[in-house]
């Protein structure tokens, strides 16, 4: 009886001290973006879908709707309302019951809600040849789920490549570097590496291809350091081979 | 008597050439003429084959296309929703106001000394341009703002262009392959090659194929600042 308890203490214990989850390295994944534009005057009507695959059996999938306003030549301000799904925080590391062991709570069917405001900055690099254009785009997020907010910063510089008759194809290279305002532990939460190369097919489709490398901080929270003593941050890096579908309607 | 009547013959050859201005040489959709002569002060339908005199204002209206053969040589090319008044057809003074819209205009070449001035004038609110050469187009653009001048383009395909400001005096010569804005009808451009004039069409002979120009002068306000991409 005694060897019994022992046994089985031993292994409840095995899975209990597995309380910190594994560092992952998903490898490289695939994406896909769709988006809709339309223009009036200065104001850019948007419509995006993602379609991220990330992790192991977590699929990233987000649908956004937003304005954009050009208040001036260099300047371009908006607002966006976003649905996602598959979204994973902090707190999703949970003992599970039965088996009680510690696990990443399964998000795919859970919609949260988040609101944003962008601001972006742009000018002509005009000493570069070509035509090169600069951004620094600097979005406040909120989701309303968790009432997580976030600063997310993105320079990023941009080549097109112009042929006879107007643009034939840009060149672009971003990146992005999310700050947690009101939840983590650590400063920079996630950051993200784009590079890609978008087609000029017509004025109304413009297809693309991009290469993203992602780096993402998971934390403790509050509640776990009450049951188990401590803290912990680990880390998931991966990539993502991802193609784009953009059509302005005219 | 015979002194009276020589008279009346030197009047009637005079007053003819005076008031010759050229041909409408094609037509297509509505083509309208507000001639000077006339008494009604309205715009008339017309076809082709029509005479044009100096003083005439020619229309075209939406989806419509006109090419006016002038007197002293040469050919214009009248866009849709375009108009231009003939001025002057004389041979090596031949100049035309362009009213609205935009046309092609392919000047008769001819032995030319190199200080020769101007032998064709296409006039607009704001500058005056002067031809050396064979064929360019010209456009108003956009009106970027209410009580402000509309910008005037302007590429040239063959010969060289003369553009001044009729109020400030600023001159600029463009080539073939160049192009230039006049913002606001104001300040003129330094002369460069604009990719959204590669495509226009410059055909002015209707056997050698498709007269109509496709090319809107829209896609010359492309931004790459106005671009979003994501």
């Amino acid at each position: 009886m005694i060897k019994i308890l022992l046994c089985y203490l031993l292994i409840t214990s095995a899975f209990a001290d597995h309380h910190i989850p594994d560092d992952e390295s998903p490898g490289t994944t695939p994406a896909a973006v769709l988006r809709v534009h339309h223009k009036r005057g200065n104001t850019l009507y948007r419509f995006d879908y993602e379609h991220n695959t990330e992790v192991v059996n977590r699929t990233d999938k987000r649908y956004t709707l937003g304005v954009r306003y050009r208040f001036f030549e260099h300047l371009k301000a908006g607002i966006y309302y976003s649905k996602r799904y598959g979204q994973r925080h902090d707190e999703d590391w949970i003992l599970g019951p039965n088996p009680p062991k510690w696990i990443w709570i399964d998000t795919d069917s859970r919609g949260e809600n988040f609101v944003g405001i962008e601001l972006i900055p742009r000018m002509l690099v005009e000493f570069l040849p070509g035509t090169w254009i600069a951004e620094f785009r600097t979005l406040i997020e909120r989701n309303f789920f968790n009432d997580n907010n976030t600063i997310k910063l993105r320079p990023g510089l941009t080549h097109i490549y112009m042929g006879k008759s107007g643009p034939l194809f840009n060149l672009f290279f971003q990146y992005e570097a999310y700050i947690p305002l009101n939840y983590g532990r650590e400063t920079l939460y996630e950051q993200w590496l784009y590079l890609g190369a978008l087609y000029h097919w017509s004025k109304i489709f413009k297809p693309g291809v991009f290469f993203t490398m992602y780096e993402k901080k998971w934390s403790s929270t509050d509640a776990f350091f009450m049951k188990k003593g401590e803290h912990f941050t680990n880390t998931e890096k991966g990539n993502m081979i991802g193609v784009s579908l953009n059509f302005t309607i005219p | 008597m015979r002194l009276a009547f020589i008279l009346l013959i030197l009047f009637f050859i005079f007053s003819n050439i005076a008031s010759a201005g050229g041909k409408l040489i094609y037509a297509k959709g509505n083509v309208e003429v507000l001639s000077k002569k006339a008494k009604s002060k309205m715009f008339q339908k017309v076809k082709k084959g029509a005479t044009l005199e100096i003083g005439d204002i020619v229309r075209t209206r939406k989806g419509a296309l006109a090419i006016l053969s002038l007197d002293g040589g040469s050919k214009l090319k009248l866009n849709p929703d375009s108009a231009v008044t003939i001025k002057n057809t004389q041979k090596n003074n031949e100049e035309v106001f362009l009213n609205k819209g935009s046309a092609f205009i392919n000047v008769l070449k001819s032995k030319l000394t190199k200080d020769a001035k101007p032998k064709f004038n296409l006039r607009t609110k704001t500058v005056s341009m002067g031809v050396r050469g064979t064929s360019f187009f010209a456009s108003y653009g956009k009106q970027q703002k209410k009580k402000v001048r509309k910008d005037v383009w302007m590429c040239v395909n063959e010969g060289l262009v003369e553009v001044q400001n009729v109020k400030s005096g600023q001159k600029v010569s463009v080539k073939a392959g160049e192009g230039i804005k006049v913002d606001k009808g104001d300040k003129i451009s330094d002369p460069k090659p604009l990719a959204w004039t590669q495509k226009l069409n410059w055909n002015m002979d209707e056997s050698k194929g498709d007269l109509d120009n496709k090319v809107s002068i829209e896609d010359a306000y492309s931004d790459p600042l106005d671009q979003d991409y994501d």
